[in-house]
């Protein structure tokens, strides 16, 4: 299954599918410090007296690849997704802190974990957990090899 | 390695029961999808839903049968064979029965709901008047201020032909997530949305007008749309002078409730008052979508949503395309849900005290006041208490029914985890998960589903109708739909449709059932309404028998209680849904309270100010019932001075805050929603 995942935080409503679907489709449920690849942000307007919560995943955006100095981050030239080499990574979070949407963490044993796009999933023929799960439109799974 | 297979089976961990596709693998639930979701992409699961795993497999399941080695409530139990649970349960019954008459025993169901008619037909069986639920506390309230005015079973909202939509109140995002496809669907078809909600909430943020009025003053709105439609001649006559019983009397009633006195009263500008009247009453046809719990968790509640279901009737929206409809679509027969009728020939528990609810009965006894009919031996004492899962955090002042339930001769509780609700208990038995049990589910327009079991139940657990059963053979008793065992009693459910049961397996998708009565409109003019006068009741003659007001008189919570306002001076509303929370029973999930933290203690910016509270501070709130911690969160979408707290959090819940009686004195609903409070920082 091709494309890239979309998000569109005006249809989100902060219903947390997307974000507790990635926890289950990469851990299992003995699993209990496990962490979501999607963050949850506030978004106010003040003027209306309104808020709500949105949950962003990673946009494959690239810039923790530069920030790493030990290669530990690699855009894959199949899928064009940003991907991790855990087994180089010393934890040192500089990809922690350039992340626009706050979507690396550090595993249990303090190695980059990141979106991988639900690759196995794909390969499978299935959506990606967060699409998968969105009830509201907010994630699409956009086909991009037409373009 | 085996294949990944499919299963159609069915959700149990909330109350929505969705129909879901379980992907299993080796034996083992891997992940799960919802099922004919109209969304662009994927099938669709809420937050509860995705985390599915976690709930099957969690560790605080109940693997076998135990019964208590320790004190009652200290928690400790060894493992028994289901022979001696069931032996137990048999003697221990029986002899309460024999001793000191079968209504000293309770019968009781929590969540899940589909047991409910098989406990029924138990507690019939064995003569008890008290089979009762947590329908105590929830939807039945409101159920009954329908019924009370139409006469019928609350009619659901014709979505498919609405022109305007009233929502009042539901925060469906999250309460009903899976509805999110549903109600974009109306957006998108020009349906005009009008949504009643103290918060701005996302559902509001979608609707074209959001009354955004204090908590529990939804009896004066309504009754001041009643005032603009009348007023301005925009009711509907016809339908009026027919139909309905006590027009003139609310009509004279509603003449006070001028837009500008309710804006005094609900907070909401008299303009949005008046413009909400009058697209309802004339841009129809229109359906006012109902909720649980947010309308009638107020001591007013029941009068409250009566005045609400009145503007169905005096604008002539019952019963007609894209109103309220008693049959919006297909239909086909099923025998057991609704249709067992509770045993009634003695005093059950609650029944002095809510004597409406037993005269427009749901055939379910009011146990709203458990913990005192425990405590206080009134109106007589109880003995013995059978009990599926049952969690005491769902009721007022927890710790006080957790303390009730230690007094019980004998308690058991049927559960899938082990609660605190189940400390006190002499016997705790495991109960399956709809992932591990089969199920014959009757879906709207006439529909059935056979819900498969995806895995195998874990360790010794059972369906919780196969318990039901088992226990009713061991005491002798009789009943002629659960007594030849489970297969038996799922071709009795389906038996009025025409299907057998093993044509329904052959259908994995589901199918319609044989006997199918087409959608109705207007059943009225053919039959009376089942109300005393045969009209739709604007004043009730059941309440007024029962020495209630017969018109949906507006009473203010904050006028009548005695709680001084200068200690509580904030408004409390506890338990509004959150998408990833289900009363208590969610909190032993780390990847769902991983999400936010909890408690969260949630209050305006100019109330944090106010009162010196940062956001993120660590909070007390204070009611006159109880004391709570948590963490402050500004959230501003509700208005200032109302603090919202969701409950049944073992680490500071909500529910110690609310009186147990604080009450609607109609339904015996506890005020959750509309009680008072104060915060302070707390001590490190």
């Amino acid at each position: 299954m091709n494309g890239q995942i979309k998000f569109d935080q005006e249809k989100c409503v902060g219903c947390f599918a997307c974000y507790v679907a990635c926890i289950s489709a990469h851990h299992g449920p003995e699993e209990e410090g496990a962490l979501s690849c999607r963050s949850i942000r506030k978004v106010t307007v003040p003027e209306e007296g309104f808020q709500k919560n949105v949950c962003p995943g990673c946009i494959h955006c690239g810039l923790c690849i530069k920030a790493c100095d030990r290669g530990a981050l690699y855009r894959d030239e199949k899928t064009g997704l940003v991907l991790t080499r855990p087994e180089k990574c010393d934890g040192c979070g500089k990809c922690l802190d350039v992340c626009p949407n706050q979507v690396i963490h550090l595993d249990e044993s303090q190695k980059v974990k990141k979106c991988d796009g639900c690759l196995k999933l794909r390969e499978k023929g299935q959506l990606p957990a967060c699409v998968r799960a969105c009830l509201t439109g907010a994630l699409v799974l956009r086909d991009t090899t037409g373009e | 390695m085996s294949e990944e297979k499919i299963v159609k089976t069915s959700c149990g961990i909330c109350g929505g029961g969705c129909l879901l596709d379980a992907y299993v693998k080796d034996g083992k639930l891997i992940s799960v999808e919802g099922v004919g979701r109209m969304t662009p992409d994927g099938a669709g699961v809420c937050a509860k839903g995705a985390a599915a795993t976690q709930f099957l497999y969690n560790k605080e399941r109940i693997l076998y049968p135990m019964k208590r080695v320790g004190e009652k409530g200290e928690g400790k139990f060894a493992r028994i064979s289901w022979d001696e649970a069931y032996d137990m349960i048999a003697e221990n019954l029986m002899k309460v029965r024999e001793r000191y008459g079968a209504k000293h025993t309770v019968f009781y169901t929590g969540y899940p709901k589909w047991n409910r008619p098989a406990l029924l037909r138990l507690a019939n069986a064995y003569g008890s008047p008290n089979y009762c639920t947590e329908s105590s506390t929830c939807f039945q309230a409101a159920a009954l201020a329908w019924r009370s005015v139409f006469g019928n079973h609350i009619c659901p909202p014709d979505f498919a032909h609405a022109k305007i939509v009233l929502i009042w109140s539901s925060n469906l995002y999250h309460s009903n997530t899976p509805m999110s496809g549903m109600y974009r669907g109306l957006k998108k078809r020009g349906v005009h949305i009008i949504d009643v909600d103290p918060r701005h909430t996302v559902t509001a943020h979608d609707a074209d007008i959001h009354l955004q009025l204090t908590p529990g003053t939804d009896g004066a709105l309504a009754l001041a749309m009643g005032h603009v439609i009348i007023e301005e001649g925009l009711y509907d006559k016809e339908f009026v002078e027919k139909y309905v019983y006590g027009f003139e009397e609310y009509a004279e009633y509603v003449k006070q409730f001028t837009p500008e006195m309710a804006e005094k009263i609900t907070g909401v500008a008299a303009e949005k008052i008046r413009e909400a009247a009058v697209t309802y009453a004339t841009c129809g046809p229109a359906s006012i979508m109902f909720s649980a719990a947010p309308i009638v968790h107020h001591i007013n509640g029941v009068q409250n949503y009566r005045a609400v279901f009145a503007l169905c009737a005096i604008t002539g929206n019952y019963d007609i395309e894209g109103g309220n409809r008693s049959q919006p679509g297909p239909a086909s027969p099923a025998n057991e849900f609704g249709k067992v009728k509770r045993f009634d020939k003695e005093e059950a528990i609650g029944q002095k005290d809510f004597p409406v609810w037993f005269d427009l009965s749901c055939d379910e006894a009011q146990c709203s006041r458990l913990a005192d009919y425990i405590l206080e031996e009134e109106p007589y004492k109880i003995r013995a208490l059978f009990a599926m899962g049952l969690n005491h955090r769902m009721w007022p002042q927890p710790k006080r029914l957790g303390e009730a339930l230690k007094k019980l001769d004998f308690y058991v509780n049927i559960d899938f985890f082990l609660s605190e609700s189940s400390y006190a208990a002499d016997l705790v038995l495991p109960a399956s998960t709809t992932f591990e049990r089969d199920e014959v589910r009757t879906l709207r327009g006439g529909g059935f589903y056979y819900s498969n079991r995806a895995v195998e139940p874990l360790g010794e657990a059972k369906n919780d109708i196969e318990i039901i059963i088992e226990v009713l053979k061991r005491m002798g008793l009789h009943d002629e739909a659960l007594e030849n065992g489970y297969e038996a009693y799922m071709e009795h459910i389906l038996k009025p449709s025409g299907l057998t049961l093993a044509e329904l397996k052959s259908h994995p998708e589901g199918m319609p059932g044989k006997v199918i009565f087409p959608p109705a409109v207007k059943t009225y003019e053919s039959k009376p309404f089942a109300t005393p006068t045969g009209k739709v009741e604007l004043r009730s003659v059941v309440f007024e028998r029962n020495g209630y007001d017969g018109l949906p008189v507006y009473r203010d919570y904050r006028e009548m209680t005695k709680v001084s306002r200068e200690e509580y001076p904030l408004i409390l509303n506890t338990g509004s849904r959150k998408p990833q929370f289900f009363h208590a029973r969610l909190y032993r999930m780390p990847w769902l309270t991983g999400i936010e933290t909890e408690p969260m203690i949630e209050l305006h910016p100019e109330d944090g100010k106010k009162y010196q509270i940062e956001d993120g501070a660590h909070v007390k709130v204070t009611s006159p019932a109880g004391q709570v911690e948590g963490t402050a969160a500004y959230n501003i979408s509700g208005k200032p001075g109302v603090v919202y707290i969701y409950h049944g959090n073992a680490k500071g819940d909500a529910n110690e805050l609310i009186d147990k009686d604080h009450l609607d004195p109609i339904s015996g609903f506890p005020g959750f929603k509309g009680y008072f409070c104060r915060i302070e920082k707390a001590g490190e």
